[in-house]
C-alpha cells in the first residue's frame, strides 16, 4: 500500500514538475537577464533608469539604491521584442528644447537676487522623444492630455499608426534593423522629472516581460495594445486587436484571463 | 480631366500607402509573436538553478548598495537627504546649479554652471572654509581677474562647513538662505547653517553621494 502510495505522488511530482509552465521558466529566464543587467549598471558610478513595463513604473537608481520611482500609467508598445539589457540614450528630442540661458554679468550683485534666472524642473517638457540604440524609440507621452496635449496625442496616433509605425518597420526590416516604438504615459510633473535626469549617454534598461512579483506571477507577461484600444473600443469588435491577441495566446499557450 | 487625374492620383497613393501599411503591420505581427530564443535556451537550466542563479544576483546588488551613511541629492527638487541604509536620517531644502552658461569675453572659455550627476564620495571635510574665487566668479561681476592667490580669498561666502565631493564640487552653506529651494548655484550644493551642521558632524570621510 506505502509503494502504490509513493509511486502515485513520484508520478504526481514528475508530471507536477514536467507541466511547470513554460511561462515560469521564461519570467525566470528574463528576470535572470534583467538582473544581470542591472549588476553590470549598479556597479558603474553612474544614474540608471529601469523601465519596468510589466509593474507599470521607471526607477531612477544608483548602485542599486531606489532614488525615485515614477509610475507609468499606460503604455503602448510596437516592434521587435526587447532583451532586458543596458541600452544607451542617444538622443533626446522635443519640439521646444529647453535652452540655457546666458548669464549676463553686472557690477551689483545685490540686484541679481531677485531675478535670478536658472534652467529648472518646470523648463523641461512633457511631450519628447528618447532615441536609444537597437532602434529603440521612447514617446514619453503626458497623462491626461488635456487641451492642444490631447489633440497633439490623437494626431502624433494617427502618424504613428498610419505612417511612422508600419514604414519604420517595414524601413527597418528591409535595412535589417531592429525598431521598436514606445509611448509611455506619465503624469506631468514624472514626465519633467525623467527628460531632467535622462542625459544623452544615461544606460536604461528596458523590461516588458514578466519577472517574479506577486502582481505579475501566473499572468501573461505582456499583451500588445493598439490604436483601437487606445480608443476604448472592445478587443472584441477589432479584427487587429483579436488577430494581436490570438497570435498572443499562441505564443504562451495560455488565455490572458 | 484636371480633377479626375488629381483623383486617380490620390486613389493611387492612398492605395500604395495602405499597402505599405498592410505589410508593416504583418511584419510587427510576426516580430510580436517570434518565439523568444532565451526560452529554448532557458530549458537547458533546471528552475532551481535559475531561482537560485537570480537570488545570488538579488544580494549581489544588494550588497552595492551603502549600508552605511549615504547622501541622496535631488537636483531637481534641490532636496537632500541624508540616509543610513534604509532610513532617512535627515531631509534638507539645498540649492543645486542653476544650468546657466557664462561666456568668457575675452577668452574661449564657458562654463556651465551645473550639478554634476552619478556616484560620488565626500573627499574632503573642512571647517570654516574660505572660498577661493575662480575666474567666472570675478567675469560675473565684471571684476578684473586677479594675479594672486591672496586676491582670490575670500571668508565667510562658503558657511561654516564644506564637504569636497570632487572636481572642486562642494556641498556647503550660503549667505542667501532665503533662496534655498531653487536652482541658483554655479554646482556646488548650498544648505541651510543647521543642517549643514548635523550632515558636517555626522558623515565621514568616503561617505556615498548620489547626485540624480
Amino acid at each position: 500500500m506505502l509503494k502504490i502510495i509513493t509511486i502515485f505522488l513520484s508520478l504526481i511530482l514528475f508530471f507536477g514538475m514536467k507541466t511547470t509552465s513554460a511561462q515560469e521558466i521564461y519570467s525566470l529566464i528574463q528576470e535572470n537577464e534583467f538582473l544581470k543587467s542591472e549588476l553590470q549598471l549598479a556597479r558603474s558610478s553612474q544614474i540608471y533608469i529601469l523601465f519596468d513595463l510589466v509593474q507599470n513604473k521607471a526607477q531612477i537608481k544608483a548602485k542599486g539604491v531606489l532614488l525615485k520611482e515614477l509610475p507609468i500609467e499606460k503604455f503602448t508598445y510596437w516592434g521587435a521584442r526587447i532583451q532586458p539589457k543596458p541600452i544607451t540614450l542617444k538622443n533626446k528630442a522635443t519640439i521646444l528644447k529647453p535652452k540655457r540661458k546666458k548669464i549676463k554679468p553686472k557690477e551689483n550683485e545685490e540686484e541679481d537676487l531677485d531675478e535670478i534666472q536658472s534652467l529648472g524642473i518646470d523648463d523641461m517638457p512633457v511631450r519628447y522623444r528618447l532615441d536609444f540604440e537597437r532602434g529603440i524609440h521612447l514617446y514619453i507621452r503626458p497623462k491626461p492630455p488635456q487641451g492642444l496635449s490631447a489633440f497633439l496625442t490623437l494626431l502624433t496616433y494617427l502618424k504613428s499608426y498610419g505612417w511612422t509605425r508600419p514604414i519604420g518597420i517595414l524601413w527597418n526590416t528591409l535595412r535589417n534593423k531592429p525598431f521598436t516604438e514606445i509611448y509611455i504615459f506619465l503624469s506631468p510633473d514624472d514626465a519633467k522629472s525623467l527628460y531632467w535626469s535622462m542625459l544623452e549617454g544615461t544606460k536604461c534598461i528596458i523590461l516588458f516581460s514578466s519577472i517574479s512579483s506577486p502582481r505579475t506571477q501566473g499572468s501573461l507577461p505582456y499583451r500588445p495594445r493598439g490604436l483601437l484600444s487606445e480608443l476604448s473600443i472592445p478587443p472584441s469588435l477589432s479584427l487587429l486587436q483579436r488577430d494581436i491577441d490570438e497570435g498572443y495566446r499562441r505564443f504562451f499557450g495560455q488565455s490572458e484571463n | 480631366m484636371n480633377k479626375k487625374r488629381l483623383l486617380k492620383i490620390l486613389l493611387f497613393l492612398c492605395s500604395f500607402l495602405i499597402l505599405i501599411d498592410g505589410v508593416g503591420y504583418l511584419i510587427a505581427w510576426r516580430a510580436l509573436n517570434k518565439k523568444d530564443p532565451q526560452l529554448h535556451w532557458s530549458k537547458k537550466k533546471s528552475l532551481q538553478t535559475l531561482r537560485f542563479e537570480n537570488e545570488s544576483l538579488k544580494k549581489k546588488i544588494e550588497t552595492l548598495q551603502p549600508n552605511e551613511y549615504f547622501i541622496i541629492i535631488d537636483t531637481a527638487k534641490n532636496i537632500l537627504y541624508l540616509n543610513h541604509g534604509r532610513r532617512t536620517i535627515l531631509k534638507a531644502v539645498v540649492s543645486c546649479g542653476s544650468g546657466m552658461i557664462l561666456k568668457d569675453p575675452f577668452g574661449k572659455r564657458e562654463w556651465v554652471f551645473e550639478t554634476p550627476r552619478g556616484v560620488f564620495t565626500v573627499q574632503s571635510k573642512c571647517e570654516k572654509p574660505l572660498w577661493i574665487k575662480p575666474d567666472w566668479a570675478f567675469i560675473e561681476e565684471r571684476k578684473p581677474i586677479p594675479n594672486s592667490l591672496k586676491e582670490r580669498v575670500e571668508a565667510g561666502m562658503l558657511g561654516d562647513y564644506a564637504l569636497g565631493f570632487g572636481n572642486s564640487y562642494f556641498i556647503h552653506g550660503t549667505l542667501y538662505t532665503r533662496l534655498l529651494g531653487k536652482n541658483i548655484t554655479h554646482g556646488c550644493i548650498r544648505m541651510g547653517d543647521q543642517d549643514l551642521k548635523t550632515l558636517f558632524k555626522t558623515v565621514p570621510i568616503g561617505t556615498k553621494v548620489l547626485i540624480f
